[in-house]
């Protein structure tokens, strides 16, 4: 068991760090950074400064050697030693030591990527526990009452409305739901976002409410359908069978047999598309004005903010890798069948 | 985004100085919304706008009109100001400085001595060194960028040139990089150049600067900034205040806004309710994702958006919606942008296909696209109706306005390639603009024209200015507009018909099409050898009429603004202190 | 594999809000056995399903009109560019009320400019179809491909390829998409000369799409080749003296017929919703071409001034991606390999 972990973390450190390369190479091949950093009125002499000051003379290599070393032991910022040297001479408060596990420096920003994605991390979280507990709660509810009316008028409605809302845009949603609900009905306040410490816990979940439910009603209508196949398919397992030639009640039969099978690998998937939520919702983020990672990465493109985009994309795929070995680990203590080796 | 897009700097003030005689408003006039009673303290006013808008609130950094129009009235004062007035022609006051400054040489040197009792928002005192520290930052590349550097373009050797007396061939702007990383030398003729005395403090230029205050009340360049509080380009968002309010918290957020209160440390008496009235309690920016939904809002008109506004225009969308209900709380005004399109003249180089390009524009059509005369009229220059010195040029004022297709057929035929090709590129942020370059492409195709469309996306790497200002560039024809750094026509004229340096691989001040003209050049020089106004605008504008009778540019709209605010927001008035943004000195919450 | 993967799930669903929203798994799977072929028992059972039958008819009849509409935009019949500005009124919608409806224009024109709305519906209908089938048919070869070598190889192929699909499935989707834009545009048009604007958009959607499509065909084909390489007529082919190439693609291949197309049939709905998305995000085809995705993104400014402007082309988007799932669907239930021993 323990051996299985290690083994699962190991292979997951590599993953990440075959991921830092791919997106360091890939964004880095497009020429010189320093050209995003510098600016509109970019001179030859000011794109060399810069270029030197932000390290990207360096080879790609040595950068890539910095960066991990940096996502290690934390680095300092401006990166160009005899720049920095000066610097803390003539103004040591503009020198920006960066800490462990340093995920770069956003000129742009005027911050370290790590305090951007602080900034921003609280709103895509509480985004996707609201819209994680609205989505399992309805999605699993209402699979499993299809499940079980299998074929009568409740499971046609079900399964065709979730056919439906499933295939809707994000974003279509999302503006419905602003311009009409919350503006022009006033059904419910302006959505904005407001922290747990400034509006309490019902100002929050009062604010988290339209965009959370942008974000829920896609995955509910998924989740509808595949709880409704996984109970389908668990009931006619032999097992069932078996149970049911005991002679237990229907009841029984569900409940204690049949939904534990189906729900297991619900847990898993529900692990991962809740770790993938954790990158930010661009879509939804971006229609309600969340200061989101989503949105985060929407003005971090806009603005070629380079830093920024690789810090999201490692950020994001570690928390995949580390979803990915929980729920595998997790799933070994749900399922019986499964020996962990 | 647009209006970034559109312009380096959008600041008009109508220079008072220099106003001979304004050309009628082409559109609406200015009305201020109406209130029986007086303005009164207390309230919050919401000023909602675009996220995103706001790329620095560090003062050099800053360079959008609407952020400078209402961070004057709110946090940073300057050496003067233009009151808040729907006077076209308001006479500059004194703002820091206890008059609006002394010259004795026609305006080659410039003398403010600063009032006493003012303060930051901690409590130290403003003292002269602050105003030398605040301009020597806007010499440093790291700080102004990306999008500022605006101030240099003038005190540059380029521009007016500001210089060390002792040492006048001494080119400050290229040897100085600011206080934080400038040469101990170069750091000594800076000082020399914006000398102080005492509680004053003196710039030398080279060139007289006859309009030097109002420059001063338009642009943050010469405000003061303190040196304690500098933590270069880590100080992006932050500001620190010597304005009636300060900023809640440490930084400003770019995203979702900030929340403005009283500063306790701002002394009423050293200032004057026609610049800022100061009357609600708090001022609150608050970021959305869209025109849309700002006018949305503001049509609403719920809860706290009743005391809101918005420096935005409605998006011609939302026209539909404004009910004749409203009609108290819309106001329209003339604005300081044109539009116009760029015609690069070193990929199309024959005067005849440049010319068909300008008669075979439908701009009544472009017009109508943007939302019709509410949103701006037909013009037939790059000059803004209301810069001092404007007038129709000739060449192109007879034009038909939607576009006449058999006059550009005619001019084609007198070349070797009657259906020439037009690459055409825009920055494509709306629909909008995706339905204007289409109009656009309709129209000369009529004339004959082939029409590749080149939208450049937001997030173009290299972006839409940095492609289009280059040359060599695979592009033909660009979508642009200007608002005027300075209010006149030397900042319209020469920025984008004056010859670009031989061998220039990106366009210098706006000349993005490159266009290359030596008698335009020459009246240009003219002009700025000459002294008298009346003469001055008389030659610039001979040098435009010479451009356009060669096709340099494609003259569409003068702008308009259309404005709604909630129901309980009064003292709401576009004015030229404000660049003809609302004005927030003025604003107030009715009871 | 020990464990049961839970990126198998993962892939299905594959979470990145609905920029990818494969059809997930839903649909009953029918349990009837009748000793029939089982071709019959396919045909049999996709001919008595109501709702495939709707999404069979309702696909044809869009495949039909893509076919025609490019031919129409030629004859004149169709002009999805033309500005009618005459026919707009001053409040920038079309004037005289309802939308524009008029003889000449059956859908109306659109608001500020005039176009056609049933010519740039129709024509942008081709081009999302086409875009997204691209993607879809570069997603199933490369999966395909690599499924079956990895299923076919017992050694170092299937370890590579199975650590290759965790890696991309680790990397965030959307995000990627977004932050990719710009490098990967310039990369094809300056490197492989596709030309500005519209071909190498189109270019980038397909290529990216396929790019992160493919690790769930991939899986999927590899499972089914893991049964099939037991199977006797692979080990008399390879005694017969076949050749890994002859083996992999003339005895395997043909047998993967009906998971390819069920693969294919509910990857390409997801790609229309992807499509649409990634106009929202200003990344795909731009207007004066029309796309759904563009013209559904145009229409949302008009959410509350027009509002069937509003919900014309995303009632048109939904309908589509609807009909591709349910006939994915019933295709699935009708080809279950579960049936085909």
């Amino acid at each position: 068991m323990i051996a299985y972990a290690i083994r699962r973390i190991l292979v997951g450190i590599v993953l990440l760090l075959s991921m830092v390369l791919v997106v360091f190479v890939l964004f880095f091949a497009s020429g010189n950074p320093a050209k995003s950093v510098c600016g509109k009125f970019c001179t030859p002499e000011k794109l060399t400064q810069v270029t030197k000051v932000y390290g990207y003379d360096q080879p790609i290599t040595t950068q890539f050697g910095e960066f991990i070393q940096g996502l290690a032991v934390g680095r300092d910022y401006p990166v160009n030693d005899a720049y920095r040297a000066a610097l803390e001479k003539s103004n040591p408060d503009l020198v920006i030591h960066c800490a462990a596990p340093c995920l770069g420096y956003s000129q742009h920003d005027a911050a370290t990527v790590n305090a951007d994605i602080a900034k921003y991390a609280p709103v895509t979280i509480s985004i996707a526990v609201f819209a994680f507990i609205f989505w399992i709660f309805f999605g699993v509810f209402f699979g499993v009452l299809a499940a079980v009316f299998k074929g009568k008028w409740l499971d046609r409605i079900l399964v065709g409305v979730t056919l439906v809302v499933y295939a809707l845009p994000t974003f279509f949603v999302g503006t419905f739901l602003l311009q009409y609900v919350a503006i022009k009905w006033q059904l419910v306040p302006y959505p904005t976002y407001v922290s747990i410490a400034d509006g309490g816990v019902g100002g929050w979940l009062v604010g988290l409410t339209l965009p959370a439910l942008t974000l829920a009603l896609f995955y509910m209508a998924a989740y509808v359908r595949i709880t409704r196949a996984f109970v389908l398919e668990s009931l006619s397992e032999d097992y069932i069978r078996t149970a049911r030639a005991k002679g237990l009640t229907e009841r029984v039969v569900l409940f204690k047999h049949g939904l534990r099978a189906a729900l297991t690998p619900l847990l898993s998937m529900a692990g991962l598309d809740f770790a993938a939520l954790l990158a930010g919702a661009v879509i939804t983020e971006s229609v309600f004005n969340y200061q989101g990672l989503g949105l985060l990465a929407v003005i971090a493109n806009q603005n070629s903010d380079l830093p920024v985009l690789i810090g999201l994309v490692i950020v994001a795929g570690a928390a995949v890798i580390i979803m990915n070995i929980l729920v595998d680990i997790l799933y070994a203590f749900v399922d019986p069948r499964v020996r962990l080796r | 985004m647009t209006k970034k897009l559109l312009s380096r700097v959008g600041v008009v003030a109508i220079s008072g100085a220099l106003a001979v005689a304004l050309a009628a408003c082409s559109s609406g006039g200015t009305s201020p919304s109406s209130t029986s009673s007086g303005p009164t303290k207390g309230g919050t006013i919401t000023w909602l706008d675009t996220s995103g808008q706001f790329t620095a609130t560090d003062p050099v950094g800053v360079y959008l009109g609407e952020e400078i129009a209402g961070f004057r009235r709110l946090v940073y004062r300057g050496l003067t100001a233009l009151p808040i007035s729907s006077n076209k022609n308001p006479k500059v006051v004194p703002d820091l400085a206890t008059d609006t400054g002394t010259t004795k040489d026609g305006g080659k040197t410039w003398s403010y001595t600063l009032k006493s009792g003012m303060k930051w928002q901690d409590g130290t005192a403003i003292t002269c060194a602050d105003l030398q520290y605040g301009l020597s930052r806007s010499y440093d590349p790291s700080l102004v960028s990306p999008g500022g550097g605006v101030g240099t373009v003038y005190f540059g050797s380029g521009g007016y040139n500001l210089i060390d007396p002792a040492d006048p061939s001494y080119d400050l702007s290229t040897k100085y990089v600011g206080p934080l990383t400038g040469t101990a030398d170069a750091q000594k003729h800076f000082d020399a150049a914006a000398s102080c005395s005492g509680n004053t403090i003196t710039y030398h230029f080279q060139n007289a600067w006859p309009d030097f205050p109002y420059a001063a009340a338009a642009l943050f360049t010469t405000d003061p900034y303190e040196k304690s509080f500098d933590k270069g380009t880590a100080n992006l968002f932050t500001i620190n205040s010597d304005g009636p309010y300060k900023l809640q918290g440490t930084t400003f957020d770019s995203q979702a806004g900030g929340t403005f209160v009283r500063n306790s440390n701002y002394s009423p008496s050293t200032d004057s309710t026609t610049v800022r009235g100061a009357y609600p309690d708090t001022v609150k920016i608050s970021f959305v994702d869209s025109a849309e939904t700002i006018a949305a809002r503001l049509i609403a008109n719920s809860g706290a958006d009743s005391s809101a506004f918005s420096m935005a225009n409605i998006p011609s969308d939302k026209y539909s919606e404004i009910a004749s209900s409203m009609s108290s709380r819309v106001v329209t005004s003339t604005s300081p942008y044109t539009r116009f399109l760029m015609i690069n003249s070193n990929t199309i180089t024959d005067p005849n296909v440049r010319n068909a390009i300008i008669k075979a524009t439908d701009q009544a059509g472009v017009i109508k696209a943007n939302g019709g005369s509410k949103w701006g009229t037909p013009t037939s220059t790059i000059v803004a109706g209301a810069i001092p010195g404007f007038q129709p040029n000739p060449s192109t004022a007879n034009n038909n306005p939607a576009g006449d297709p058999a006059a550009a057929k005619a001019l084609l035929a007198k070349t070797s390639n009657p259906t020439p090709t037009i690459r055409f590129a825009f920055a494509d942020t709306s629909t909008v603009i995706e339905q204007v370059a289409a109009v656009l492409q309709s129209g000369w195709e009529k004339a004959g024209f082939k029409v590749t469309l080149m939208p450049i996306s937001k997030d173009a790497k290299p972006g839409y200015y940095a492609q289009v200002g280059a040359d060599p560039k695979p592009i033909d024809v660009f979508y642009s507009g200007w608002a005027a750094d300075w209010p006149s026509l030397f900042a319209v004229i020469p920025p984008i018909l004056q010859s670009n340096p031989k061998g220039a691989t990106f366009g210098v001040g706006f000349n993005y099409g490159f266009y290359s003209n030596s008698k335009v050049d020459a009246l240009i020089k003219q002009a700025t050898a000459s002294t008298d106004t009346a003469e001055q605008q008389k030659l610039l504008n001979q040098a435009d009429q010479v451009a356009e009778a060669d096709g340099a540019y494609v003259p569409l709209a003068n702008q308009s603004n259309y404005f709604i605010h909630g129901s309980k927001l009064g003292g709401f008035l576009p004015d030229v202190a404000s660049s003809y943004y609302p004005d927030l000195g003025g604003m107030y919450v009715t009871k | 594999m020990s464990t049961l993967p839970p990126g198998e799930f993962a892939a299905e669903v594959t979470a990145n809000e609905t920029v990818f929203a494969p059809g997930g798994p839903g649909a009953p799977r029918s349990s009837t056995v009748v000793s029939r072929s089982p071709r019959q028992l396919a045909w049999a059972r996709f001919r008595s399903d109501k709702k495939t039958w709707f999404g069979a008819i309702v696909v044809a009849v869009y495949v039909v009109l893509a076919i025609l509409a490019p031919i129409l935009v030629a004859a004149g019949v169709l002009d999805p560019y033309t500005p009618h500005q005459n026919l707009i009124g001053d409040n920038g919608l079309p004037a005289g009320g309802a939308a524009g409806v008029s003889w000449a224009h059956p859908f109306g024109v659109e608001p500020g400019i005039g176009r056609d709305t049933l010519s740039r519906v129709w024509f942008g209908l081709t081009l999302s179809l086409l875009i997204s089938s691209a993607a879809a048919v570069f997603s199933v070869v490369v999966g395909v491909v690599l499924g079956i070598i990895a299923g076919m190889s017992r050694s170092w192929a299937d370890t590579l390829i199975g650590r290759l699909v965790d890696l991309v499935l680790c990397f965030p989707q959307t995000l990627m998409l977004l932050a990719l834009s710009g490098v990967v545009v310039a990369w094809l048009t300056g490197s492989l000369h596709i030309p500005k604007g519209d071909p190498a958009q189109a270019t980038y959607v397909i290529f990216v799409l396929g790019i992160f499509g493919w690790p769930s065909v991939t899986r999927i084909i590899r499972g089914q080749v893991l049964s099939l390489r037991e199977r006797e007529f692979i080990d008399a082919a390879r005694l017969l003296g076949a050749g890994n190439s002859r083996l992999y693609f003339k005895e395997i291949l043909p047998n993967l017929w009906a998971p390819i197309l069920v693969q294919f049939t509910l990857i390409l709905p997801a790609y229309v919703s992807a499509e649409a998305a990634l106009s929202y995000l200003g990344i795909s085809v731009n207007p004066p071409t029309p796309t759904l995705g563009n013209i559904l993104k145009s229409s949302l400014q008009y959410a509350s001034a027009d509002f069937l402007y509003f919900i014309a082309p995303a009632f048109l988007l939904v309908l589509i991606v609807v009909s591709f799932n349910l006939l994915g669907d019933g295709l699935r239930d009708a080809l279950d390999p579960k049936s085909n021993r």
